[in-house]
């Protein structure tokens, strides 16, 4: 059964955050014992209210809350006010995640070892290394049921993927496949199996796919050891006069602030909502925001190269029917700077419906060029680029002081400015899609400019030396002994894989690294 | 319509073939199939709007299709994306000053270049132009940016252009055709 905690009750685990991190650290915890407080700070919507419907579903779970961009990235130019496309809601992001499942690869985590120095970009490697990780991985792939691992099948192919597959083999690619999908391809853990809907990023209706929402935090709610607190949106963490942070403060659903008293609190608040807190939690102790002594804090902000192709051919394809992202092409995700570029990147499958490719085709287009391609919809085939972006240091997180939310805090400016390794990687990665769809028979290709970003990464940033960034190989912040980073704000690099098995596998590690400093009270 | 380059037609897919397999009745197919929607509008409809008045409409069912052209949809369906403008243009007097100055506008551009109003001009290609020089114009980014809902959000245009939309109700793509790619 649920459990249920007072606000002054100054001995649990404060989580803020239930998505890929927040949701599996929360539900981790509880299951070890341990009083835990989850604040989510959108609705607790569940599987029926999901709807197969783009837009009603979009403005139903999205973080809508007002945000700026600026930069030279094209994002800012098409949808100025919505620099990335995540969930609010319990369950964060898990709810829209397609579901891709990639361990990052050993070379990446030594990013700066690996590309050495490049003008502009502030590598660094991982304090942790892929062996590190792996028994975490391991843990991760068997709790969100990833195809192609534990002797699970992988995911039949749709028309959409079969096109890939047939362009693939045309290019000489080796590798590839329906991908390490965490969805079922079989009934598993009390849920059933893909039921090829489609609408993956809209709410999966059958349960097939992996979601904190209805697989860690009702395993954690049954232990009796964890509260959620739907439409709670924290908006300050609190601290004592030694540095220590004793409790978070967040709106409740009628917009007062409330207090929740902690022993540890643990931020998962994706990779903009995260640094605008430690932010916005500037004291006269820490008057550059908490946890900020490195004034790394809202740095290195990384969302992937990305970009997507999509190709019209003259027969039918149909590539929204079924499972959205379920095939990969992974033959360009090496490191091979004979491309013009360091890092590499993977060609995944990817669907929009007609009222989305509308939107996001070619944003602004209009006229003939435009209707001819709509005209030929069911004609299209689709993929999405999605690669290693370099870490600069004025890619940033920053409070905007001219725009406030609901609560009169300002709002979270995002800058990005694309870095010349990632344009040289976007150039390349364009000409093999389109390549690859010409090779069977595609009489048209389109180079579709990035989406806002679903892969927010790196602002609070993992490093060895605390001058470095905001956090150690825990997540545990250098500055503050007992707070916590839990989301894909600690990446160190982005790495060319899908994120979300990544920040579950450093959820399940931190866990088990809190709760043995907690039994050896040193939280 | 005219001006289109009639090698499109060798490439649209079939329409009638697609709606045979896909199992829509040609009744059952909504406005596209109603005659009455495929004649010009009528004043009477133009009239019935409340906040535009009969010339606006009218401009504006013009333009809507110059912007958006689908030669396989009804004017029933832009009808109703200027049906939508009328009802925020109702809602909001700033809506309804931006829609009727930039109607305006379109006109003084239509005289400047062919010394005739924009909905006079016969050629698709010189209202495309017209419509060139105002595209950076709050006007014509409102009307292009309610169109992509206005146009592409309406399941009576899925049909004609091949989106079948929500499936969970139906059992999922699983039984209905997922991987029934043939032709590779």
């Amino acid at each position: 059964m649920a459990a249920k905690y007072n606000l002054t009750d100054d001995k649990v685990v404060v989580v803020i955050g239930s998505g890929a991190g927040g949701g599996t650290l929360a539900s981790e915890l509880a299951i070890k014992g341990i009083d835990t407080v989850l604040l989510e700070a959108g609705n607790r919507w569940e599987i029926p209210d999901f709807e197969n419907d783009e837009w009603s579903n979009f403005v139903k779970i999205s973080w809508l809350d007002p945000r700026s961009t600026s930069g030279n990235w094209r994002v800012a130019k098409d949808f100025s006010g919505l620099p990335a496309w995540i969930v609010r809601a319990v369950g964060g992001s898990t709810i829209h995640w397609a579901g891709a499942s990639l361990r990052i690869e050993d070379h990446e985590f030594k990013a700066k070892t690996t590309y050495g120095d490049i003008a502009g970009a502030s590598l660094l490697d991982w304090p942790i290394t892929r062996a590190e990780l792996d028994p975490y991985y391991d843990r991760a792939e068997k709790k969100m049921g990833t195809t192609g691992t534990n002797g699970i099948p992988r995911l039949p192919g749709n028309n959409n993927y079969k096109v890939l597959a047939a362009g693939a083999a045309k290019m000489g690619y080796k590798n590839f496949h329906t991908g390490n999908m965490s969805i079922n391809s079989q009934p598993r853990d009390g849920r059933g199996s893909c039921q090829q809907i489609g609408f993956c990023f809209q709410g999966c209706k059958s349960g097939a796919k992996w979601s904190t929402l209805y697989e860690a935090i009702p395993k954690g709610e049954a232990s009796g050891k964890l509260e959620v607190r739907p439409n709670s949106m924290a908006v300050r963490i609190v601290h004592d006069a030694k540095g220590k942070v004793t409790g978070v403060e967040y709106a409740d659903k009628s917009g007062k602030i409330q207090l929740q008293k902690a022993r540890v609190v643990c931020v998962a608040g994706n990779s903009i909502e995260s640094p605008r807190l430690l932010l916005n939690s500037a004291s006269n102790m820490f008057k550059d925001g908490l946890a900020n002594s490195s004034g790394q804090v809202g740095r290195n902000y990384m969302r992937h190269m990305t970009g997507s192709v999509y190709a019209v051919f003259d027969r039918e394809v149909h590539m929204y029917r079924g499972t959205t992202m379920a095939g990969i092409v992974t033959d360009e995700s090496r490191h091979d700077p004979s491309r013009g570029f360091a890092g590499g990147y993977e060609m995944e499958t990817l669907s929009l419906g007609l009222p989305f490719i509308s939107a996001f085709l070619e944003p602004g287009m209009w006229g003939r060029d435009f209707t001819w391609a709509m005209d030929r919809y069911e004609n299209m085939a689709g993929m999405w680029l999605v690669g290693e972006d370099m870490p600069q240091a004025s890619n940033r997180v920053t409070l905007n002081p001219n725009l406030k939310d609901a609560y009169g805090l300002p709002v979270a400016n995002v800058h990005f400015d694309d870095h010349p390794n990632d344009i040289a990687m976007r150039e390349h990665a364009y000409q093999q899609g389109c390549a690859l769809y010409e090779s069977v028979g595609a009489v048209k290709t389109y180079k579709t400019p990035p989406y806002p970003s679903t892969h927010n990464l790196g602002t609070n940033r993992m490093s060895e030396n605390p001058r470095d960034g905001v956090v150690n190989k825990w997540g545990q912040t250098h500055d503050v002994k007992n707070l916590f980073v839990s989301d894909g704000s600690q990446f160190t690099t982005g790495a060319a894989e899908n994120p979300t098995l990544t920040i579950v596998a450093l959820a399940l590690r931190q866990a088990d690294y809190i709760a043995k400093q907690m039994a050896a009270k040193e939280l | 319509m005219k001006d289109h380059d009639p090698s499109d037609e060798a490439m649209r897919p079939d329409r009638r073939e697609f709606m045979k397999k896909s199992g829509v009745a040609v009744a059952g197919a909504g406005v596209m199939s109603t005659t009455a929607l495929l004649a010009t509008p009528t004043d009477a409809w133009a009239q019935a709007l409340t906040a535009l008045d009969a010339g606006e409409v009218k401009t504006l069912l013009r333009m809507t299709r110059d912007v958006y052209p689908h030669d396989g949809l009804s004017d029933g369906i832009y009808m109703k994306v200027v049906e939508m403008l009328d009802a925020a243009a109702a809602k909001d007097p700033a809506t309804d000053k931006l829609l009727s100055d930039g109607v305006k506008e379109l006109n003084a551009a239509a005289r400047n270049r062919f010394k005739k109003d924009y909905t006079a001009v016969a050629k698709e290609s010189d209202r495309v132009a017209i419509l060139q020089s105002m595209e950076s114009t709050a006007f014509f980014q409102k009307i292009r940016g309610d169109m992509i809902a206005g146009i592409y959000n309406n399941p009576d245009v899925w049909k004609v252009l091949g989106y079948e939309g929500p499936s969970a109700h139906l059992g999922g793509y699983l039984k209905r055709g997922f991987d029934d790619i043939a032709w590779l």
